[in-house]
């Protein structure tokens, strides 16, 4: 599947992940003797976080409705609104400066449909008759897992990460499958009544970028602010109409890094 | 608990009287109410009053009779406890004198709680999850009482929040119990026959067909259009048509009389024309002047078509003799609201000069014999002498503005003109198309002016002969131009030819008597034309014109 304008990042990402161990081993060993972890603590940390998307996407439709004998267009555009979701990584630590992060996270996100077609007349051919609306709380919900690479910094209590990587979004949006309305003889004119929805699967790959920053408040555990950016897009079928649906977008995290404490020898 | 309702209605089912005190519960049941009797309507009457006095029933509407004069219905809908009861209505009719009759359903022995305890927000919610991607259309629900039962012994009754939902596919009628929640009742309140074919007419055009799904086949039944317009096909038996009309019409229309299709895709082009061009005709009354059918009331139309076979004139003419001609060579009005389509004539026969295809496959035609059935529910003029002629204008009025409405102004095949029945006379050793001209009646030999008129016996006292006078006249309000005869007349133009079209409408069907004369068709149309216009003289001024450069003053 082709992602315009991922290469990049994910290219990042990539070098981020596979070119840290030798850098890590090149500059800055977690133990100039071992490569190990300080004492007491493990190479595994567990990322949980309150995630909110920022900001809008779109995705847009162009279907052909057979109606009366005749085709007819229904056109849509949906706009996915902001929500709140939850965040979960695991992160192995290569090095002090570098570490490879499995990541997921999940948004119920609602889109509002903004509609116009055209629907035939039943006693005309060639006079279609113009409906526009809209329907809103449609369901869009997205779930996205990352494998990202991890650049760490530190200084004093503060952390801070940057990783990119590659990412798999599984998206299941409901869309226009029909138009609802209703017309009275001599059904010149419409009224729209919704639309007949049906909900749809997809499951892109793209990638993802973010930057964390985190204040250590025990030893084991930060408070993390992190702004990430993920995308992706997809299509599905809709009786024969290929939409394509965008996953992803701007989101901001607070939550908590927790360090996984190393278990000790003969424990 | 309150049970006055259902006591009442008790009583007054079994004729005891309302005010008769308290009476053993009456058992949860439908009374159908069918009183036509001078003493039941009297008891009827009280009980009406005694009903409504309590706010047991409800006047919904009062209509004047559109087709028996001075006569009033009354329509009342069951109320319990200011809840409706779904289905329980009473119809009173009256005329002058008192009721007449009194009909309808009412329920009795309700006994529930009227206040719901599922709220409308939550009823809404369950309404549009019971198929899914439903939304209600329209948004409003509403209370009622629902008899759950079509026993009417075995009956009971919930108060339910009522809805439509409309799928895409279907609009569902949906109650849900208004204290427990349950879907009580879902039903599809949309005719699930009605089907849009295509077909092609007599010319080759494509159109659309709105018909009727019946098991695996289409019928040419418009389910769309709100009058019953049926397009009943022959087969080319022409005694079919008479058994059919005769005995009990239209109880004798048997299922196989109806023009039917596999597929839905029609080509038998009589039939498609018929069927369609009748509900053209229908639309454009509607459309341009309110009317509702022939009657104004949605009368049905039934059209006849292949009474004959092309390919059977000749054995047909040697069993019939020239009779049968007029289901080769014409097209008819049966009063009331059947209509006779010839097919034609097989090549290379031809007639008075002219080449004659299924008189179905011309709008004009339709709509002209059409409108004979509008004139016979209105002015009713007398098919003879002046008022003859002024019926038959009337028809090649509304027939040409029906062209004029639905096809694009031109000279060819299926485009809008001032002749008549162009599109399926054509010429052959006669050098014109169609059978009468609105522009030049005198190229079809029919008169264009009041001092020529014909004053014989034959058609009628020239019925179609000087209904040319009329039809110029109403050419000229539109058009404008010089007559013949040298008088100038400035016509309101074809752009505004709804201003014409609308003053003789109303004139023929409004002012008009059956016995009305040329002069009193121009006084009418002068008349309606500064009603219509009050504030464009023009328009009365193009009538005026027009009916002075045709001789009638």
């Amino acid at each position: 599947m082709k992602n315009p304008g991922t290469g990049m990042p994910i290219a990042l990402g990539l070098f981020l992940i596979f070119a840290s161990p030798s850098l890590a081993q090149d500059r800055q060993p977690v133990s100039s003797s071992t490569g190990q972890a300080p004492r007491g603590k493990s190479r595994i940390e567990v990322g949980l976080a309150f995630a909110q998307t920022i900001g809008t996407s779109t995705f847009s439709s162009s279907q052909t409705i057979r109606e009366y004998a005749e085709d007819g267009t229904l056109n849509g555009s949906y706009e996915v609104g902001g929500a709140p979701g939850g965040a979960f990584d695991l992160q192995y630590n290569l090095s002090e400066k570098f570490g490879v992060r499995v990541g997921a996270e999940v948004f119920s996100r609602k889109s509002t449909g903004t509609f116009d077609a055209k629907v035939p007349h039943p006693f005309f051919f060639s006079r279609p008759r113009s409906i526009s609306g809209t329907q809103a709380d449609l369901d869009f919900q997205e779930a996205a897992f990352s494998l990202t690479g991890v650049l760490r910094g530190r200084s004093g209590k503060w952390n801070l990460n940057l990783e990119g990587g590659p990412a798999y979004f599984s998206v299941e949006a409901t869309v226009a499958e029909k138009l609802s309305y209703s017309d009275v003889y001599p059904y010149d004119t419409l009224a729209f009544g919704g639309i007949v929805s049906t909900t749809k699967k997809v499951n892109p790959f793209g990638f993802a970028v973010g930057l964390e920053i985190g204040r250590e408040i025990t030893s084991a555990v930060s408070v993390v602010v992190q702004g990430r950016f993920t995308q992706g897009s997809g299509d599905i079928d809709v009786n024969g109409a290929k939409i394509k649906i965008k996953a992803g977008g701007a989101r901001a995290r607070i939550g908590f890094r927790i360090v996984l404490a190393r278990k000790k020898a003969g424990a | 608990m309150n049970r006055a309702l259902p006591v009442s209605l008790a009583l007054a089912v079994f004729g005891m009287g309302m005010m008769q005190g308290p009476a053993p519960d009456a058992p949860p049941r439908m009374n159908a109410v069918a009183a036509t009797s001078r003493t039941a309507v009297s008891e009827w009457d009280q009980r009406i009053a005694a009903l409504s006095t309590r706010g047991d029933l409800r006047v919904l509407s009062t209509r004047e009779d559109t087709m028996l004069a001075g006569r009033i219905h009354t329509r009342y809908a069951q109320v319990y406890k200011g809840v409706p009861v779904w289905g329980g209505e009473l119809v009173r009719q009256e005329d002058t004198a008192g009721t007449l009759t009194v009909f309808g359903n009412l329920y009795e022995g309700i006994d529930i709680e009227p206040r719901p305890t599922l709220s409308e927000a939550a009823a809404r919610r369950t309404l549009e999850a019971v198929h899914q991607g439903g939304r209600l259309f329209p948004a409003e629900v509403d209370l009622v009482v629902l008899p759950l039962s079509a026993e009417a012994e075995a009956m009971t009754f919930v108060l339910a929040w009522r809805g439509q939902i409309l799928t895409g596919t279907d609009a569902r009628v949906i109650f849900v119990d208004a204290h427990s929640g349950a879907v009580r009742l879902d039903y599809t309140d949309r005719d699930t026959q009605t089907a849009v074919g295509k077909g092609t007419g007599v010319l080759g055009d494509p159109k659309k067909m709105s018909v009727t799904g019946v098991g695996a086949t289409f019928q040419a039944q418009d389910a769309l259009r709100p009058p019953t317009l049926q397009t009943l096909d022959m087969k080319g038996d022409p005694l079919r048509i008479e058994s059919i009309l005769i005995p009990a019409f239209p109880n004798t229309i048997r299922p196989t009389d109806y023009a039917a299709d596999a597929d839905n895709d029609w080509t038998d082009g009589g039939v498609v024309d018929a069927h369609v061009y009748t509900g053209y005709t229908y639309d454009y009354y509607f459309k341009r002047f309110g009317r509702r059918g022939l009657n104004d009331a949605n009368t049905p139309v039934r059209s006849f078509v292949n009474l004959v076979k092309r390919e059977d004139l000749a054995r047909n003419l040697a069993l019939y003799g020239d009779d049968i001609l007029d289901y080769y060579v014409n097209a008819f009005y049966l009063h009331p609201g059947v209509m006779v389509y010839g097919v034609g004539l097989p090549p290379p026969f031809t007639l008075g000069g002219q080449r004659w295809n299924n008189f179905a496959g011309a709008l004009d035609v339709v709509g002209h014999e059409l409108t004979h059935g509008v004139t016979r529910f209105t002015s009713n003029l007398i098919y003879q002498n002046e008022p003859g002629a002024l019926n038959e204008a009337f028809s090649d009025i509304m027939g040409t503005s029906i062209e004029f409405y639905f096809q694009p102004a031109g000279s060819g095949s299926m485009q809008a003109d001032y002749l008549a029945g162009e599109d399926i006379a054509t010429a052959a050793s006669f050098p014109l198309n169609g059978i009468r001209s609105m522009q030049n009646p005198t190229a079809y030999g029919d008169p264009d002016h009041y001092s020529v008129r014909y004053t014989g016996t034959q058609d009628g006292g020239g019925v179609h002969i000087n209904s040319g006078i009329v039809n110029h006249a109403f050419y000229l309000a539109i058009e404008g131009g010089i007559h013949r005869l040298g008088a100038r007349v400035t016509g309101v133009g074809a752009a505004n030819r709804e201003q014409i079209e609308k003053a003789f409408y109303r004139a023929f069907t409004a002012f008009l008597v059956p016995s009305s004369n040329f002069a009193a068709a121009r006084a009418a149309t002068i008349r309606a034309a500064t009603e219509l216009y009050p504030s464009n003289p023009a328009v009365a001024a193009a009538i005026t014109q027009a009916w002075a450069a045709v001789g009638v003053n």
